[in-house]
């Protein structure tokens, strides 16, 4: 990680992140949580107690209509006390949504843990000429972004990152990868939109208890799923 | 910074993490009056105080799953406990409860 000057007039500089650093550390992070191995799919229950352990308040039931239809998490930056998440009340429980709020949950731990200290020692002021933005310490979260940022918005991308990289711990994804181009003797990426791109995304699915559109995200991001043909078996 | 005021939500969430314990189970431990148990949505809205404890027996509920006083969660949830509700006593003695209970536990009526 290094300090690089901040274009978006959040901080006077921000980290910026290789996605093997976030990769690194989110595995990391959560061995320690867990005191050894990782055990996988990671439980809904135990990223709850994660983001508890962390936070000075974490609500899974919150109403955040006042942000607009398509926001689904808020971290809260307040200095001198750790952070406050709350979440749209319509995700934790149902059974339905239970992907999103995992991508969700796991997004906003993204900030709590890779950002609070920026806003710790660069205190935010808000946005005084538009009072219906969010306050200066809030992270507002919108349902497009929370897997999948774009990369201009460096909070919302290592956020999104962070958030495949805890759902989807990367040495777990490689070992899935590797398993399934063994069986089915396939060697480098795999094309979109192929059988196999598709059987590769519900093997991730099945086994990380992740979203179609996560899986399919994180094997992107790790150029396992590419564009065109260029995923051949190695033997026909 | 000044802590904010403790509620009964507060103090529930508090004690549940002191024990180590998640909402959901939590939630499962917590046996409603008419059998089964209640639901981490109604956890969650009771610890962030959206909700109140329906009744005497939820309170006693959270007290014995918690091992925490249930005096101290009625006074949190701004009720009386049954035993006193049910004491029918006359103005005066709630007015020298009060009194005596005010005189032996704020800070200028405590004796050194």
């Amino acid at each position: 990680m290094r300090y690089v000057p901040d274009t978006t007039g959040r901080f006077s500089q921000r980290p910026h992140y290789e996605p093997a650093e976030l990769d690194k550390e989110c595995e990391r992070l959560l061995s320690q949580f867990f005191g050894g191995r990782i055990p996988l799919p990671i439980e809904t229950d135990d990223l709850a107690r994660l983001i508890e352990r962390d936070t000075s308040d974490f609500d899974p039931g919150a109403d955040l209509s006042g942000y607009g239809p398509d926001v689904e998490g808020v971290t809260e930056f307040r200095p001198g006390r750790k952070p406050r998440v709350r979440i749209v009340a319509e995700l934790a429980y149902d059974e339905v949504r239970q992907n999103r709020y995992r991508t969700t949950l796991t997004h906003e731990y993204g900030h709590v843990h890779f950002h609070a200290y920026l806003f710790e020692t660069e205190p935010q002021a808000g946005d005084l000429f538009n009072p219906a933005a969010a306050k200066g310490g809030e992270q507002v979260c919108k349902r497009d972004g929370i897997l999948n940022a774009r990369k201009t918005d460096w909070i919302e991308w290592q956020a999104g990152y962070a958030c495949g990289a805890l759902l989807i711990p990367i040495t777990h994804l490689r070992r899935v990868v590797q398993d399934y181009q063994e069986r089915h003797r396939l060697f480098g990426p795999v094309a979109f939109g192929t059988a196999h791109g598709n059987a590769l995304i519900a093997a991730v699915r099945q086994e990380l208890l992740v979203s179609a559109d996560a899986a399919r995200v994180r094997l992107a991001q790790q150029a396992f799923l590419q564009a065109g043909d260029r995923g051949r078996a190695l033997f026909g | 910074m000044a802590d904010e005021p403790r509620t009964f939500g507060t103090y529930i969430s508090e004690e549940r993490k002191k024990k180590g314990l998640s909402q959901k189970q939590l939630a499962e431990l917590i046996e409603r009056e008419e059998g089964g148990s209640i639901s981490a949505q109604y956890l969650n809205d009771i610890e962030h105080d959206r909700r109140s404890p329906s009744s005497d027996h939820m309170i006693q509920e959270f007290a014995r799953v918690l091992k925490v006083s249930a005096n101290y969660l009625y006074y949190l949830a701004g009720r009386m406990p049954a035993v006193l509700r049910d004491a029918n006593m006359r103005p005066q003695q709630v007015d020298r409860l009060v009194a005596t209970a005010f005189r032996r536990n704020t800070p200028s009526g405590r004796k050194g």
